[in-house]
C-alpha cells in the first residue's frame, strides 16, 4: 500500500470522529511513514511497519473515547486508591467526611432560605386576600349607606359608585390570589417530587 | 511485561523522552524501544492523552520541507516524573515483600506441586 492509499484509507475507517480527530490522526501516521522512509525504508515498508490498519483504527477510537470519558490516567489512580496505602485512605476518609459536613451546612442553609422565602410569599398572599375581602366589604357597606348617610343625590351617587368599584376590585383580586395560592401549592408539590428523585436518585 | 504495568509506564516513559528536550514521533519510539516496545498505533493515544490532560504541548516545525510535530514537557508533566519516583519506593517495598526470604523456596515449590 502506498502512503495516499494508506491515508485515504485511514480517515474512511475514522468515519464519525471529528475533523480535527481525523485530520490528527493522518498527520500523525503521515510523519510516521515519512519518518521511516527517511529512515532507509521504501515506501511500502514504511506503510507496512504500521501494522494492520483495523488495529489503528480500533486505538485511535478508544483513546478518543478514554479522552472524553473519565481518561485512564483517571482510573490509574481509581487502582492505586483501591490497592490502598493505608496513611493515604485515611486522609481521603477525613476529606471526605469533612465534605460531606460542608454539604449538610450548606444544605440546611439553604433550605432555611428557601423556606423562608416561601412562608413569606404565603405571608404577601394572606395580605393579598385581606385586602379583597376588605375592598369587597367596605364596598357593599358603602353601597348600602350611601342613601342613608348623605342628602345630596350627587354625594349619594358618587359613594355608590366608589361602593361598586370597591366590589368590582375585589372580584377580579380574589381570582388573582387563588392563581397565586395554586401556584404555590403546585411549587412545593414539584420541590417535593424532586428531592424524592434526587434522593432515590443517589441512592441508585 | 504485565499488560496494565506496562500501560502506565509507557506515559511516563514517554514524559521521560521529551524531558532534557522536545521531540518527536519517530525519535520518542526510537529512545523509549530498548526498554519497553512500542508501536506507532500505541504512541498515538498516549500523545493525545499527555497533551489533553496537560502533562505536554505540542508544535510543529518545517523537517525536510513538510511539517513534523514536536512535543514540549510542561510543569504538570515534570510533577508527574517526580511523583513517578515517589512512588518508585512504594513499588520497591511491595517487591521486596513479594519476593521475601520464606522457609521454602518458590522456584521448588512450583516444580514440587506441579509434579
Amino acid at each position: 500500500m502506498t502512503k495516499t492509499e494508506f491515508l485515504t484509507k485511514l480517515r474512511k475507517l475514522l468515519g464519525g470522529l471529528s475533523e480535527n480527530d481525523i485530520e490528527s490522526s493522518a498527520a500523525f501516521y503521515s510523519e510516521m511513514i515519512d519518518d521511516n522512509i527517511e529512515n532507509g525504508m521504501t515506501e511500502e515498508e514504511a506503510v507496512a511497519s504500521l501494522g494492520a490498519i483495523e488495529d489503528i483504527v480500533i486505538q485511535i477510537r478508544d483513546g478518543e473515547k478514554n479522552k472524553t470519558n473519565p481518561d485512564s490516567a483517571a482510573q490509574n489512580t481509581q487502582v492505586q486508591e483501591n490497592v490502598g496505602v493505608m496513611p493515604q485512605n485515611n486522609e481521603n476518609k477525613s476529606v471526605n467526611a469533612a465534605a460531606v459536613v460542608v454539604v449538610i451546612i450548606v444544605a440546611v442553609m439553604f433550605g432555611g432560605a428557601i423556606i423562608g422565602i416561601y412562608v413569606a410569599l404565603w405571608g404577601v398572599l394572606i395580605g393579598l386576600y385581606a385586602v379583597a375581602g376588605i375592598l369587597g366589604v367596605v364596598g357593599i357597606a358603602g353601597l348600602i349607606a350611601a342613601p342613608f348617610v348623605h342628602s345630596s343625590a350627587a354625594a349619594i351617587l358618587m359613594q355608590a359608585g366608589l361602593g361598586l368599584m370597591g366590589l368590582s376590585l375585589c372580584i377580579p383580586m380574589f381570582m388573582l390570589c387563588n392563581l397565586i395560592a395554586k401556584g404555590l401549592v403546585m411549587l412545593i408539590r414539584l420541590t417535593v417530587k424532586g428531592i424524592k428523585r434526587f434522593v432515590t436518585g443517589g441512592a441508585a | 511485561m504485565d499488560i496494565q504495568l506496562k500501560r502506565g509506564l509507557l506515559d511516563i516513559c514517554v514524559l521521560a523522552a521529551i524531558k532534557s528536550e522536545d521531540s518527536y514521533g519517530y525519535k520518542i519510539i526510537r529512545d523509549i524501544r530498548p526498554f519497553l516496545t512500542v508501536s506507532e498505533s500505541t504512541l498515538y493515544p498516549i500523545l493525545r492523552r499527555l497533551e489533553s490532560s496537560g502533562m505536554m504541548t505540542e508544535y510543529s516545525m518545517e523537517h525536510n520541507g513538510r511539517l513534523r510535530k514536536y512535543y514540549h514537557i510542561t510543569p504538570a508533566g515534570l510533577e508527574r516524573i517526580e511523583e513517578f519516583r515517589n512512588e518508585w519506593t512504594e513499588i520497591n517495598d511491595i517487591y521486596n515483600f513479594v519476593t521475601r526470604e520464606d522457609k521454602t523456596n518458590d522456584k521448588d515449590r512450583i516444580s514440587d506441586e506441579t509434579a
